[in-house]
């Protein structure tokens, strides 16, 4: 089936800018042979002391049990040093299309947001396919997100103010965790933080044809991330609502949801289709559709105007939702 | 997610990393994006804060692109436009890159105003006032534009860019000429009448003309400029008479044996240049004598020698006109503004 696809809406100039100057180091589609030296760390990561700096941080490492059967879990535990208990939780989930990055991946911006709020955030170490496929990745993330609202006071949290948040594969993660929370009686969560989640294993919609062979993350980066976390069930009935959480029909008895995406990114539709849901049903979703972004548009270019915005909004929905 | 897509941050201090700045600016220029987008690009690149100041208006951003308030200060900077300047607070020594993103800051900053500044749209309409390509649709908008009044004279006057020029109530613009940067500008007749001729530095005066013919009066201005010399540094059209048609003449622009003797004459022996100004203006040998505070029979005796050189005899009547008009076509031909 050939459908006519109009060209995706125009990048916004200044983060065209920054595309066109460093936008090289990542080639707009993430191929299968890339998985290994995009794990290498070719892109040069701080180490997440030099990222701390000499900031008020403590940061501190814990192992912690995994899902049954499976092997321990590592997380990350960041707090004010001057924290005081009874503060609010941020339960991270990292990016990286299910198949790159670790628990540091995302830290410059959860650093300011411990600083911010006094949040103890707690970021996972899950598993990465395409050697450990769904479920391992949502099944890692549910078994830290149990850990941590089991030890919420001795990490000196309200467990009634914790939030999961993540973006990316870290966003759609952070939705399957919550899905199954509600589903299985899990942890209570205060609000999920979809920062331009990955929802959708079937690549179908109109963005999803729209980004393709240019931007960040395009259509065939999404096809690499998709096989390698789901093989041969993908874009079959046997794929759960945790690894995909864009196939649920129930998006009821939700936490309240923040929803970000750009306009010119393959997640817009999945992930405006999402929010348009959870309100079908009667539920609370919060959305931004920032004009003329690609996808991590915010993390490649901090400074620009549109960047500046859709933090200010990440951070003034926390504010809400957090209390604080 | 930085980690993983890369981010914009300050250069190192590595030239492979000007690439960078050239893909930047090209990419905001291309997307008409404003003055305050390109400052901020300007400061995530160098690391600092940076600033602009033009047609009376300063702009400062911090190092991490934020607004800020503050007087331009004495950075080292970079012109564009007219009369702009960008720079970057660096303390310190400057750094590799700093150089380049400066000179492409100002460039694009060149552009950015003047397609956006009320200034600048002057200056365009004045451009399309002055071009004799100018549709009579465009032509007549300028004239609109510029507040121009049909019924009244105006005078096109030009001046070398290099000179300072105070007269800033009116409408005026620097062109880029076959002859080096020349300021236009446009005076009304009675105002170009009163101007202190014996104050200026070079200037040319065109003819006084209805609005929608200043393209003839900027024509003939700048062939009045080209035509002065330290002894007449203000050439007005109206007086020029013959010499301007023949200086404006497609002919001008050819070599003559005259005019390659006079060349040759001044080359060799600046200090010839006044005497034959005066030879040619003064209505003998004595007067030109006279003018010159030398004897007469000294006079005589060089004026003996120059017809070996010239080839003629200034002496004659038609000995004037020839060196007349040969000094004129070697200055239209010498003089330079850059």
């Amino acid at each position: 089936m050939t459908t006519h696809t109009n060209p995706a809406p125009p990048f916004d100039v200044e983060l065209q800018a920054v595309l066109a100057a460093v936008g090289e180091m990542l080639p707009s589609t993430v191929t299968p042979e890339l998985i290994g030296p995009l794990r290498q760390g070719g892109l040069g990561a701080p180490p997440i002391s030099d990222l701390i700096g000499d900031r008020p941080i403590r940061h501190e490492e814990r192992i912690v049990a995994g899902p049954e059967g499976a092997p321990d879990i590592t997380v990350s535990i960041f707090s004010r040093t001057d924290h005081v208990a009874g503060g609010p939780g941020i339960y991270h989930t990292h990016g990286g299309g299910m198949i790159i990055g670790d628990r540091f991946t995302g830290a410059d911006e959860f650093l300011s947001w411990v600083l911010e709020f006094d949040a103890v955030v707690v970021s996972v170490e899950y598993r990465l396919a395409p050697e450990n496929p769904d479920p391992a990745p949502v099944d890692d993330c549910y078994a830290g997100l149990v850990w941590f609202a089991d030890h919420a006071e001795e990490l000196g949290v309200d467990p009634h103010r914790v939030v999961i948040g993540g973006a990316s594969a870290g966003g759609g993660l952070a939705a399957g965790v919550a899905l199954k929370a509600r589903d299985l009686g899990g942890p209570a969560l205060a609000g999920q933080l979809l920062i331009y989640p990955m929802l959708d294993d079937r690549n179908e919609t109109i963005s999803s044809r729209q980004i393709d062979g240019f931007g960040v993350w395009d259509r065939g980066s999404n096809d690499t991330g998709w096989n390698a976390l789901l093989g041969d069930r993908r874009k079959t009935d046997d794929v759960s609502i945790y690894a995909a959480p864009a196939r649920a029909s129930d998006l009821s008895g939700l936490a309240p949801a923040f929803i970000d995406v750009a306009t010119a990114e393959v997640f817009r539709d999945e992930d405006v289709a999402y929010a348009t849901r959870i309100w079908e049903q009667g539920g609370i979703a919060e959305l931004h559709v920032w004009p003329g972004g690609f996808h991590g548009f915010d993390a490649m270019a901090p400074q620009a105007a549109l960047s500046l915005e859709a933090r200010a909004a990440r951070v003034a929905w926390l504010r809400r939702i957090l209390g604080s | 997610m930085q980690e993983l897509v890369g981010r914009l941050t300050a250069l190192d201090a590595t030239a492979t990393e000007s690439l960078k700045v050239i893909s930047y600016f090209d990419a905001l220029v291309d997307g008409h994006a404003n003055v305050e987008v390109l400052l901020r690009g300007a400061a995530i690149l160098s690391g600092c804060a940076a600033g602009f100041s033009v047609d009376g208006r300063t702009v400062r951003v911090d190092d991490s692109g934020a607004r800020r308030a503050g007087p331009p200060g004495d950075w080292a900077s970079h012109a564009f436009g007219d009369g702009g300047r960008a720079w970057i607070e660096r303390d310190g020594a400057p750094h590799t890159n700093d150089a380049m993103i400066l000179e492409r800051l100002a460039l694009a900053l060149d552009i950015a105003v003047e397609r956006t500044s009320p200034t600048a749209a002057s200056r365009r309409a004045l451009e399309s006032v002055l071009d004799p390509d100018s549709t009579a649709e465009a032509r007549s908008s300028a004239i609109a534009r510029l507040r121009l009044d049909a019924g009244s004279a105006y005078r096109a006057v030009a001046v070398p860019a290099s000179t300072a020029w105070s007269m800033t109530d009116s409408p005026s613009v620097v062109l880029r000429t076959p002859v080096g940067s020349v300021r236009a500008l446009i005076l009304e007749a009675r105002a170009a009448n009163a101007l202190d001729r014996a104050g200026q530095e070079r200037m040319g005066i065109g003819p006084a003309v209805a609005p929608e013919a200043l393209d003839t009066s900027w024509a003939s201005a700048l062939v009045a400029l080209r035509l002065t010399s330290l002894r007449e540094p203000v050439q007005e059209a109206d007086r020029l008479g013959v010499i301007l048609a023949l200086a404006e003449s497609e002919h001008a622009a050819r070599t003559a044996p005259d005019v390659d003797a006079v060349a040759e004459l001044i080359r060799t022996q600046p200090q010839l240049e006044p005497f034959l100004d005066a030879l040619a203006e003064a209505e003998s040998v004595r007067a030109a004598a006279q003018q010159l505070r030398l004897h007469h029979s000294t006079v005589q005796a060089k004026v003996t020698a120059l017809e070996h050189s010239l080839g003629f005899d200034v002496r004659t009547p038609r000995g004037r006109v020839r060196l007349t008009l040969a000094l004129a076509l070697h200055r239209l031909a010498q003089n330079r503004f850059d």
